[in-house]
């Protein structure tokens, strides 16, 4: 759909004049606009076989394993939903539930894709609805200390008209997307006995 | 030979629902709130911090006890699902000296009692590792030993891993109920 993407360099939220929500089923992400350079229609991703998934690996992921990359050039992961054609190049199309845990089908609500930046490389991230919104109506708090330990790709907390919102970067959400999902669930307790041995 | 009254500790005691009990100091417990809309829910964090409570243009983080790894709530309705939900707005200082806030999930009105000196009890092996890091002491309640807690720990990984460390020799040391 678009032709030609313009880059800006990314900055954090609080530096951000605007910022874009993006609506999934049950939260909302609110990134820095700069950090979103195109919004494409889901119509236009192409489907990823599930057995390519295991071949190939996401552009930003920070693996020792060797890199492979699929017969159109892009490289992709268990946890791409698809593949999307922006300004001449592919880039991996990735989905969030509720939890924001990535899901391997498109979810039926979701109809559009933002395309955000990344030094590796562009990847979109499918939602429901985008809003852009002034900075000026965002209150941004910074992550309680109680979720130092495990905090996903959140960046902070933004409440907008007595909603919360997740803040993130486009960064954070690429490096919780190329990680496998079970993630290993540690006590207090546990981490505490770790320290003491 | 005059004897030495009696002393006692006012404290407020949080049914957290489920079987699980605490206390906290008279000063650590701010306000009650009701309106459970002022509670929002945050993915991809533990599961007994995975709501926060957005007051008075701050977010405070809510934990529900319940839901914690290790607490095996015995009793009850099943964990995070008992109905109602009060939240208790605690505060303290920490180690700066600075005033810090969270929030308790409780499943009842706090109930205000007196702890006196000669009902400090010694907790079971289990219930201290429950409570590692996080209880300053515990006591007798009707038969029930309750733990009094420090609220920073509640909120504060560092906090309640460099208590549950300083406390457990001497944990092992006063408990002798289950030796």
């Amino acid at each position: 759909m678009s032709t030609s993407v313009q880059e800006f360099p990314a900055t954090g939220l609080a530096e951000a004049k605007r910022c874009v929500v993006l609506g999934l089923e049950g939260c909302a992400l609110v990134l820095a606009q700069t950090e979103v350079l195109a919004l494409e229609s889901v119509l236009d991703i192409k489907r990823v076989e599930p057995a390519a998934r295991n071949l190939v690996e996401p552009a930003a992921r920070n693996s020792v394993e060797p890199a492979a990359r699929d017969g159109t050039g892009v490289r992709t992961a268990h946890n791409v939903t698809g593949i999307l054609p922006v300004a001449g190049r592919d880039c991996a199309v990735y989905s969030l539930d509720a939890d924001l845990n990535s899901v391997a089908v498109l979810p039926p609500r979701h109809r559009i894709c933002a395309v955000l930046n990344h030094p590796r490389g562009p990847y979109a991230l499918s939602c429901c609805e985008v809003r852009m919104v002034d900075h000026t109506k965002l209150e941004l708090h910074p992550l309680p200390r109680a979720f130092a330990a495990r905090s996903g790709p959140l960046r902070a907390l933004v409440v907008m008209d007595g909603r919360l919102l997740l803040g993130s970067t486009a960064a954070a959400l690429l490096a919780h997307l190329a990680q496998p999902q079970q993630a290993e669930v540690i006590s207090f307790d546990a981490h505490a006995r770790k320290v003491r041995s | 030979m005059s004897q030495r009254p009696s002393q006692s500790t006012p404290a407020w005691l949080l049914d957290c629902g489920a079987g699980v009990r605490l206390a906290v100091a008279l000063p650590n417990l701010l306000h009650l709130i009701e309106d459970r809309t002022l509670l929002h829910r945050v993915p991809q964090v533990p599961k007994h911090l995975g709501q926060v409570l957005v007051w008075q243009q701050r977010v405070f983080p809510a934990v529900d006890l319940t839901l914690q790894p290790g607490m095996q709530p015995n009793q009850g309705p099943a964990p995070g699902s008992a109905e109602p939900v009060y939240v208790c707005v605690l505060g303290w200082c920490d180690a700066q000296q600075q005033s810090d806030y969270g929030a308790v999930l409780v499943r009842a009105l706090p109930r205000r009692i007196q702890i006196p000196d000669e009902s400090l009890a010694t907790p079971t092996h289990k219930m201290a590792a429950q409570w590692a890091g996080l209880a300053l002491t515990y006591f007798d309640f009707h038969g029930h030993v309750i733990p009094i807690i420090a609220p920073a720990a509640l909120f504060e990984p560092a906090a309640r891993t460099e208590r549950a460390a300083s406390s457990a020799p001497a944990q092992r040391h006063k408990d002798t109920r289950s030796a």
